[in-house]
């Protein structure tokens, strides 16, 4: 699986804009959103290429030149050549139809990076389909074969600037394959998302945050392997003993308390600390603060306009906070 | 919005390996066609490009393309003596793709390439038409569409892969091909070009001296084909009439110099079809540089596509383009041994063909005009000459050297001769004896060929004739050979020759083995085929095959069955796809999980009765541990296919049980894993 970079010289004018949004509302109509396609007649476009028209250029000048000198043979390689075109049409077309695309969430990452959306493929087809490009109605190409009967599965990626639930659009699928005469695509509506967590900012002055002295030294103790610090999905080879059964009573899955080990330090999160910033400013510092806590394995608060949490430490824990960050609203305060 | 991804990318080194294969295929044919030195031109583009690719060499700058460029045309304008024909502009499109060559690195560049091989394969055509070389140009179409593909796929793919996958991308397109061929209407030259500088051909000039025709009887080859559309004449009645020779010089007769009046010949469908006379027939007449077409007398209509015909009054046939590649043309004769104007013959042309000169051949004026003293009539006069040949003359291809006095040499010394003797003495007596009069050549006869049911008149079917212009009969043929050697006309040259003679005769293809006789028969019919129904398909013959066909050549009808022939077969291919998806996954599922269980019971596991699918397998699973991954794997797709409507896994399921006591628990995993 390659990505590559997009056109560099993708501009919309504001017409096409315009005709951008108006098509993608009448596709919103056409190919509905659905966690699951199956690429046939009713979602495929097939329309050809600037090379193909050159093409059909091509032709043209065949074909005058064996009519000038009344060439069958050159007459007849124009035919074949045109043949190939319009076979090449359906080639192009089987070489997207029944494939079957599903996508799933994207993992988290930080605003400023790529997001990578896994896009699973599958098709029963044994020929296999191949050079097939994807990509998010704003994000990077990726090609893919799907060979035999497998399942492909294909990272597709965006780059997000911004924290907070990031939707990708649609999905474009499209291949040129055989002959690059004709382009074949179709624009997918999943319904996925993408966590994005605020781009953490270096803080200079950690030690000014830290909790009081007192309760500081109060806490900075060992805690061997009792210390719960959230859960984690169940695996192999895990204590009995260890596994939440209230979480498995209710249906939630399986999963294992997790116990840590190691010294932690309370700290506390506050939102006050950071007045002199801008909110997002804001958001930023206390994203690298919760990074920075979590790999020092600290024990920390969070305090943030309407959200409280208590003393915690651990990966969970950190997540929750940059979910929180991630989610908080731009007007804060 | 892209569609061309990678247009900038580098090309792989396996591309470019096949790109140049391809260039090769398409560019050898002209290179036979071109001067020599453009091996050179090639040859170093090639090496060139593998220096760069193995970096012993940059690409070049554009002062280095710019003089690279200018040697080569220089050296073409040198070699074609800035002439600008159709060589030399091919010459000029070889250099450009060779030359592409040296700068070719993105796939752009490749794509170029490749559409310049097609219009390789395209130039290849304007030289020849023949099967083989369109046998080549099919291959060489192979190699471009697999070098073509090859760009667009990111990986390396075996070389039978490449060249099946591009064979079945021709295979698809063939049947498409051959309908857009049958049925595209096909117009006249849009504008000229430059024509192709042809080769020395062989066949008639518009003069012949003692020996030319014998000379042409030498030299094998075909002159033209005939097929008869209905009845055809006897072979000895075959006299293919090309040139009317007027004009003696006391060696040569040539055609009268003076323009004639000349009369446009066009179709005329509306021949009777019923009289017996008339002959339909198709002619494919090999190239021979000439203006002049063949014909049985009279020739009623002749239709040549593309040119024009004209008939002189002296009843030959002319187009206004000289046959420099194969011409096919239709005729209706209507067939009689004499013509023209029965009562009356116009002065000039009495004058014309009463003209010899007095100078010469006295003996032979002598002998006249004793005839003319017994006051014979000029019927007798005609038979008088004939039984003069019927004497002691002898037919060979080798007749001894003539003197000045040609005729005279003829008729009283060497009595040897070949036709264009006997003609030609003929009318020089009948000039002198004032009876007009004239030679006539062409061909004689013409040899079937079973294969197909067409005729072959080869270059050593020449002969020469006379005609006489007699009161109340016309323009009467008279041939002389006939008095001395009727084999000639009856039975074609072959039994007219002496042994010696024959081996003279079309390079010595008389008197070869049977089966040779018949290989060559065959590979002449498919030529002859080839050359009919494809290399000369034109407007006419189309509208025969559309009539044949659809039942009339009118547009709106082929635009109907064609659109009608495509929708029906659109139907059909959707209701077979349509049928093919509907068909009920259940009763596959079930025919499939019958497979499993006669498996499962060859290897001593046998179902209970009502025993339901799951615990079958469940059972096997425990029975055969090593088995239980793919066993309790495929209970389950069965399940969801029958309970669930779930037919996503209906290929899998095929695939497991297809495998099933194969598959252990090991390389099911390995599947698996490969799969996810």
């Amino acid at each position: 699986m390659i990505n590559s970079k997009a056109n560099d010289g993708r501009l919309f004018s504001s017409i096409e804009d315009w005709w951008q949004q108006r098509f993608f509302r009448w596709l919103d109509r056409k190919i509905p959103q659905s966690d699951s396609y199956r690429l046939n007649l009713k979602n495929l476009y097939i329309l050809p290429t600037a090379l193909g028209w050159v093409f059909i250029l091509f032709l043209i000048v065949l074909w005058v030149l064996g009519s000038n000198y009344q060439n069958n043979l050159v007459l007849a390689l124009c035919y074949l050549l045109s043949s190939l075109f319009i076979v090449a049409m359906h080639h192009t077309h089987a070489n997207l139809s029944g494939i079957t695309v599903q996508a799933s969430n994207a993992k988290p990452v930080y605003a400023g990076e790529e997001t990578f959306f896994s896009v699973q493929l599958s098709s029963n087809n044994k020929k296999g389909h191949h050079a097939l490009q994807m990509r998010w109605q704003t994000g990077e190409w990726a090609v893919v074969d799907i060979t035999g009967t497998n399942d492909e599965i294909c990272l597709v990626g965006m780059l997000v600037d911004q924290r907070g639930l990031h939707k990708p659009g649609r999905l474009l699928i499209e291949s040129v394959f055989p002959l690059g005469l004709m382009r074949c695509w179709s624009w997918l509506s999943f319904d996925v998302q993408a966590l994005v967590y605020p781009k953490p900012k270096t803080v200079e002055e950690i030690p000014s945050l830290f909790g009081t002295e007192e309760e500081g030294r109060h806490t900075q103790q060992t805690i061997r392997g009792d210390d719960f610090s959230g859960l984690r999905s169940y695996q192999a080879g895990d204590s009995l003993k260890h596994i939440a059964w209230k979480q498995f009573a209710k249906d939630k899955g399986l999963y294992s308390k997790d116990y840590r080990q190691g010294v932690s330090d309370e700290r506390s999160l506050d939102w006050e600390a950071f007045r002199h910033l801008s909110v997002e400013e804001r958001i930023s510092a206390l994203c690298y603060l919760t990074l920075y806590f979590s790999q020092q394995n600290l024990v920390f608060s969070v305090n943030m306009p309407g959200h409280q949490l208590l003393l915690d430490s651990g990966d969970a824990h950190c997540e929750k906070v940059l979910r929180l960050l991630a989610l908080l609203p731009q007007t804060v305060d | 919005m892209q569609a061309s991804l990678h247009d900038k990318k580098w090309i792989r080194h396996e591309n470019l390996v096949w790109i140049m294969i391809a260039q090769a295929l398409a560019i050898f044919p002209l290179l036979l066609q071109l001067p020599i030195w453009l091996w050179a031109v090639w040859l170093i583009a090639i090496v060139w490009r593998v220096q760069i690719h193995r970096g012993h060499l940059s690409f070049p700058s554009t002062l280095v393309k710019a003089i690279a460029a200018g040697v080569v045309v220089t050296g073409l304008l040198l070699s074609f003596s800035l002439q600008f024909n159709v060589h030399a502009l091919i010459g000029m499109f070889f250099c450009a793709y060779v030359l592409k060559l040296i700068e070719f690195r993105t796939k752009r560049d490749g794509l170029l390439l490749v559409f310049l091989g097609f219009f390789a394969v395209a130039s290849q055509f304007l030289f020849t038409q023949s099967m083989v070389a369109a046998f080549y140009g099919f291959i060489t179409c192979l190699v471009l569409v697999a070098a073509w593909k090859a760009l667009y796929l990111d990986r390396p793919e075996k070389t039978s892969v490449k060249l099946r996958s591009s064979f079945v991308l021709l295979l698809h397109a063939t049947p498409l091909m051959i309908l857009f061929f049958i049925v595209m209407p096909r117009v006249e030259p849009l504008w000229s070009l430059p024509a192709l500088g042809g080769s020395a051909k062989t066949g008639f000039s518009d003069e012949m001296s003692p020996g030319d025709v014998g000379r042409l009887v030498k030299s094998s080859g075909t002159a033209f084909r005939v097929e008869f559309d209905g009845a055809e004449p006897e072979s000895s009645a075959m006299y293919w009439r090309g040139l009317v020779l007027d004009y003696f010089d006391g060696r040569s007769w040539k055609v009268y110099p003076r323009g004639q009046k000349v009369q446009q010949l066009t179709a005329s469908d509306s021949i009777g079809e019923s009289s017996n006379s008339y002959y339909r027939y198709t002619v494919t007449m090999e190239p021979h540089d000439q203006h002049w077409l063949f014909s049985l007398v009279a020739p009623i209509s002749v239709v040549v596509v593309g040119d024009e015909v004209r008939l002189d009054q002296r009843l030959f046939l002319t187009t206004k383009n000289p046959a420099t590649k194969q011409v096919q043309y239709r005729a209706v004769s209507q067939l009689s041994d004499s013509h023209g104007p029965q009562s009356f013959l116009d002065e000039k042309t009495l004058a014309e063909n009463l003209l010899i000169p007095e100078s010469l051949n006295p003996k032979t004026q002598k002998q006249v005009s004793a005839w003319l003293d017994e006051a014979l009539q000029p019927s007798q006069i005609i038979l008088r000459a004939l039984s003069l040949y019927q004497e002691s003359f002898y037919y060979t291809l080798e007749p001894p050297l003539l003197g000045r006095h040609s005729i005279d040499d003829f008729l009283f010394t060497t009595q040897q001769g070949f036709c264009e003797h006997f003609a030609s003495s003929f009318v020089f007596m009948m000039r002198a004896a004032g009876i007009p009069s004239r030679v006539v050549a062409g061909y004689l006869g013409g040899k079937k060929n079973p294969v197909q049911d067409y005729f072959i008149v080869n270059q050593s079917d020449a002969h020469a004739w006379a005609e006489v212009w007699l009161e109340g009969v016309g323009w009467q043929r008279v041939d002389p050979t006939a008095a001395v050697s009727p084999e000639r006309v009856e039975n074609g040259i072959a039994d007219a020759l002496s042994e010696s003679d024959l081996q003279l005769v079309g390079s010595g293809a008389y008197g070869e083995f049977p089966w040779m006789k018949s290989l060559r028969q065959r590979v002449d019919a498919v030529g002859y085929v080839w050359n009919r129904w494809v290399v000369s398909y034109d407007r006419q013959s189309q509208k025969g095959v559309l009539e044949k066909i659809f039942g009339g050549a009118e547009p709106w009808r082929i635009a109907m069955i064609v659109v009608i022939a495509s929708l029906a077969l659109g139907l059909a291919l959707f209701l077979y796809f349509y049928l093919i998806n509907r068909k009920r996954p259940l009763p596959i599922a079930i025919r499939l999980i019958d497979k499993f269980i006669r498996k499962a019971e060859n290897l001593g596991i046998k179902r209970s009765q009502g025993e339901t699918v799951s615990s079958f397998a469940r059972r096997v699973a425990v029975e055969r541990p090593e088995l239980a991954q793919s066993t309790l794997a495929l209970a389950a797709m069965f399940d969801r296919i029958a309970y669930r409507g779930d037919v996503s896994d209906l290929d899998k399921l095929r695939n497991l049980i297809g495998d099933f006591p194969k598959m252990t628990n090991k390389y099911f995993l390995i599947k698996s894993s490969v799969n996810r």
